[in-house]
């Protein structure tokens, strides 16, 4: 069972999922983003440092969030992916669009 | 010539325990054949698990079972996924990456590219198999 933590910092919104990130977990991640959008908290970023493993799912949450914090002025950043979730980011090519910071400091300064 | 090092099946129900099984039968395989490198592992898992939660979704409401099939050899990993019901429309596509903001879809095109993976149909009893091939790369 995955779980997820948020901590709010600043004017952003950290999102901690621990376990799994896949077709089961998925949409509470949405959710938890979408929430934080209509809260006006458009800045996020997900720490993958606690998910074992992710699946298409999974980063597809991550994009509908992408998506839906930079129509609302924000953006999406994740940090801290282990390397599976790098090997799904690198066999989807989505690299560029989801850049993998080395830590949650560093994906929150970025602009 | 390749020899046959371990097999592990089950039939599980269409709901998401099912997924927490399939990664539980996969962990037990690792058990039997532990000097898979991690790379094959982290390939094969993805591909097989697109494919499981891919066969949950398609069921969702129908209540059927459907089989996993694990096997590894010398030279390569096989699953074997079977389940009931009319020809998988997604499985008659290309399974290529959808554009890059889209948000689902890529499910069989990160299962294709993870492993090998070949989608069957027949009549007659009506039914569908999804084959995933890793070969291992030492």
């Amino acid at each position: 069972m995955t779980s997820f933590a948020t901590e709010t910092i600043g004017t952003k919104l950290v999102v901690r999922p621990l376990g799994r990130l896949d077709l089961v977990s998925a949409p509470q991640l949405r959710d938890i983003i979408t929430s934080s959008v209509a809260n006006g908290v458009v800045g996020v970023v997900v720490d993958l440092h606690g998910v074992d493993f992710m699946d298409s799912s999974g980063l597809g949450a991550m994009i509908n969030g992408l998506k839906a914090t930079r129509q609302a002025g924000g953006n999406l950043r994740i940090a801290r992916p282990a390397q599976q979730a790098l090997v799904v980011l690198d066999l989807t090519m989505m690299q560029q669009i989801l850049h993998p910071y080395a830590s949650v400091e560093e994906a929150l300064a970025a602009p | 010539m390749s020899t046959a090092l371990a097999h592990l099946r089950a039939d599980l129900h269409s709901d998401a325990a099912a997924l927490d099984e399939t990664h539980r039968l996969i962990e037990e395989l690792w058990d039997k054949v532990p000097l898979v490198p991690d790379r094959d592992r982290v390939l094969f898992s993805l591909a097989v698990a697109e494919i499981a939660a891919n066969v949950i979704e398609h069921a969702r409401g129908e209540g059927w079972l459907w089989e996993l099939d694990l096997s590894a050899w010398s030279d390569r990993l096989e699953a074997c996924i079977r389940h009931p019901g009319p020809t998988v429309e997604q499985g008659l596509g290309t399974w290529a990456m959808p554009e890059e903001l889209a948000d689902s879809g890529r499910g069989l095109a990160l299962a294709n590219a993870a492993s090998s993976l070949r989608y069957f149909h027949k009549t007659d009893p009506e039914g569908n198999e999804w084959l995933v091939v890793r070969m291992l790369t030492s």
